[in-house]
């Protein structure tokens, strides 16, 4: 009786040890091509480059398609094209700038993060001041994430009269973007946002990743 | 995904690793004990035991109280797997990757360092590293090492060296016949003698053709003096595997007096030393139009993204010149992406700086760091700026030109 305890302890617990271990090196160097959540993230990102925001919101939609270490990653994409499609009242807006808030307290100054920050409050009167500010401060770093930034600066600038350096900053867009037309495209208004989904634990679309 | 990898299974296989390689230890030692009394090694100290864990001596090399690395901070134990085929991906993919694994395929083992090399050649490859394996286009990387922590380090891998032997000019032309007879010159460059070819390449080798190792580790016989410990050197070319059970130099059987006057020869022959290549000259800036598709796939993806990359996007933890690691701090550079390139990387203040800041010449930083590289490999250190890519073969002129050629556009997306 005891020998067959210690057996089964033993078969019990040596069983994670021989499991043939995933021969998964570094591999620092490589997209994971073959990973669909991977490829999601490259192509919601490269549709937000082209302006398609409804199509980059659709595809970073459902939260448990990602692994942990991306949702940061997919909160930024699904908030930037919140931010581009949708109007400022939508709660989807106001997720996107919690969750970049959220994210910023562990990596502080990050300018894609703040950039896109600045594009969320850009969106409302009340914090349009705030985001001037950063903005200000990222092009004076030479720290602009993109074209997209610029654009929302030049936006800025030119409702606090600026008009010149508001000029400047559609050149500096446009001397970056390939699509030319975004660096002066109004923020599109709609109210057919894709809804949120997160069907294995139902939770909130927007909330923090655990 | 990181989050897949079994941790447990990489424990065991380490102290498998660890018990192999002492079973090997002692095997070597039946087979053929050293010649020489050499007191026992002095334990290392605790402080030289954290600079190898702050350097991460162990994502390339193995050593003594290296430990095993993580799988995602593992450089050439990733490169080997995809090598010999044992990494676990798509078949095609690994296929992919195995035809750019060129620069780093191997490293040498350290575990026998003390017993063959010179302690003040261990510091200064810490500090100013040359390139002694012409076979091996990585080279050691030039670290944030202190002269204080190199020294550290010197006494900690070589405790102890062998008194000196003074070894006779008259041998060397017997050495000389050797040299050319087993044909050392089949693996080994002897300075401005590549391997291979030339002089050395007649004769037969006692063992088959070279391997791709063997090949890529054989150092420059150009740098023996410097490297090698003169006590040492004979018992080395009698029996290699006596003093390092682990290298790949084959046992040619050499008598006493054959090592000897080889040891002689290497000693005292005046080979001219590699010759130093011109720096490339810096090309003027395309007129044409350069996108960061292709300054991305050309230089970006291909080369700096190996240690600046997305732990989101690729395996791994982001790359030791993202994340931090080999000693460096996290600095947060990121070449996944436009985004993740034009955010810059962390000062010593903590705060953002643009990799595109430009000196009082109007050089980026990037670009700087870029020509340092091929400064570094010439000789010259750039006292402001570390070479890049850290240990690796510099851009070409065509290379730099299309980054700064991308910049001066104002790096259009």
């Amino acid at each position: 009786m005891l020998k067959h305890l210690f057996l089964s302890v033993a078969l019990v617990t040596s069983a994670p040890v021989i499991v043939p271990a995933i021969a998964l090196a570094c591999g620092n160097a490589m997209f994971v091509d073959g990973d669909d959540a991977v490829k999601q993230i490259m192509q919601a990102e490269k549709l937000l480059a082209r302006g398609q925001n409804k199509r980059a919101l659709k595809l970073v939609s459902y939260e448990y398609r990602f692994e942990s270490n991306q949702q940061e990653k997919v909160q930024l994409i699904r908030a930037t094209a919140a931010f581009r499609f949708l109007k400022v009242s939508n709660y989807l807006v106001s997720n996107g700038t919690d969750d970049l808030k959220s994210n910023l307290k562990t990596n502080q100054d990050n300018p894609l993060l703040l950039a896109r920050l600045a594009e969320g409050y850009a969106l409302s009167k009340k914090d349009s001041a705030k985001a001037k500010t950063i903005l200000e401060d990222l092009a004076t770093r030479d720290l602009m994430p993109d074209g997209f930034a610029f654009a929302t600066l030049a936006k800025l600038r030119s409702q606090s009269g600026e008009t010149e350096s508001a000029k400047a900053a559609i050149q500096s867009c446009k001397s970056m973007l390939k699509k030319k037309s975004l660096c002066t495209r109004t923020q599109k208004k709609g109210n057919s946002a894709p809804m949120p989904r997160n069907r294995s634990k139902g939770r909130k679309f927007g909330a923090n990743a655990s | 995904m990181v989050s897949r990898v079994r941790i447990l299974p990489w424990i065991v296989l380490g102290f498998v690793a660890a018990c192999s390689s002492a079973s090997e230890d002692v095997a070597s030692d039946k087979i053929a004990p050293s010649a020489i009394a050499v007191k026992p090694a002095p334990a290392m100290s605790e402080e030289a035991i954290a600079l190898i864990k702050r350097f991460e001596c162990n994502r390339c090399h193995e050593g003594e109280n290296f430990g095993v690395a993580p799988p995602d901070k593992q450089c050439v134990g990733c490169h080997r797997q995809i090598l010999d085929g044992n990494y676990e991906a798509k078949p095609e993919l690994v296929a992919k990757w195995r035809s750019n694994i060129h620069s780093l395929p191997v490293a040498p083992s350290l575990i026998s360092i003390g017993k063959k090399l010179r302690q003040s050649w261990v510091r200064s490859q810490l500090l100013h590293p040359v390139d002694q394996r012409p076979g091996l286009e990585a080279t050691m990387p030039r670290l944030a090492m202190s002269d204080a922590e190199a020294g550290i380090f010197g006494q900690a891998l070589v405790p102890q060296e062998a008194p000196e032997e003074v070894f006779s000019k008259q041998a060397a032309a017997q050495g000389a016949t050797l040299f050319e007879k087993f044909s050392c010159g089949s693996c080994h460059s002897f300075g401005a003698s590549k391997a291979g070819g030339g002089e050395f390449s007649a004769g037969s080798r006692a063992t088959a053709k070279p391997s791709r190792d063997e090949l890529a580790l054989a150092p420059d016989l150009f740098l023996t003096r410097d490297r090698f410990q003169s006590g040492r050197l004979v018992e080395w070319l009698m029996n290699p595997q006596s003093i390092d059970p682990h290298t790949l130099m084959p046992n040619f059987g050499f008598s006493r007096a054959q090592a000897t006057s080889l040891a002689a020869y290497l000693w005292h022959h005046h080979a001219q030393p590699r010759p130093v290549s011109e720096i490339p000259g810096r090309l003027p800036a395309l007129e044409r139009e350069v996108r960061w598709d292709e300054v991305f796939t050309k230089v970006f993806k291909t080369v700096c993204w190996h240690c600046h990359s997305s732990k989101e996007l690729a395996l791994g933890d982001g790359g030791p010149g993202n994340t931090g690691g080999l000693g460096f701090p996290a600095k947060g550079l990121d070449f996944s992406s436009y985004q993740a390139i034009r955010s810059g990387s962390l000062g010593k203040d903590g705060k953002r700086r643009s990799i595109f800041v430009k000196d009082a010449s109007g050089t980026s930083l990037l670009v700087r760091h870029l020509l340092a590289r091929q400064l570094e490999e010439r000789g010259q250190e750039s006292p402001d700026v570390r070479g890049m890519p850290l240990g690796f073969p510099s851009l070409s002129a065509e290379q730099v030109q299309l980054v700064e050629s991308w910049i001066a556009q104002g790096r259009p997306q």
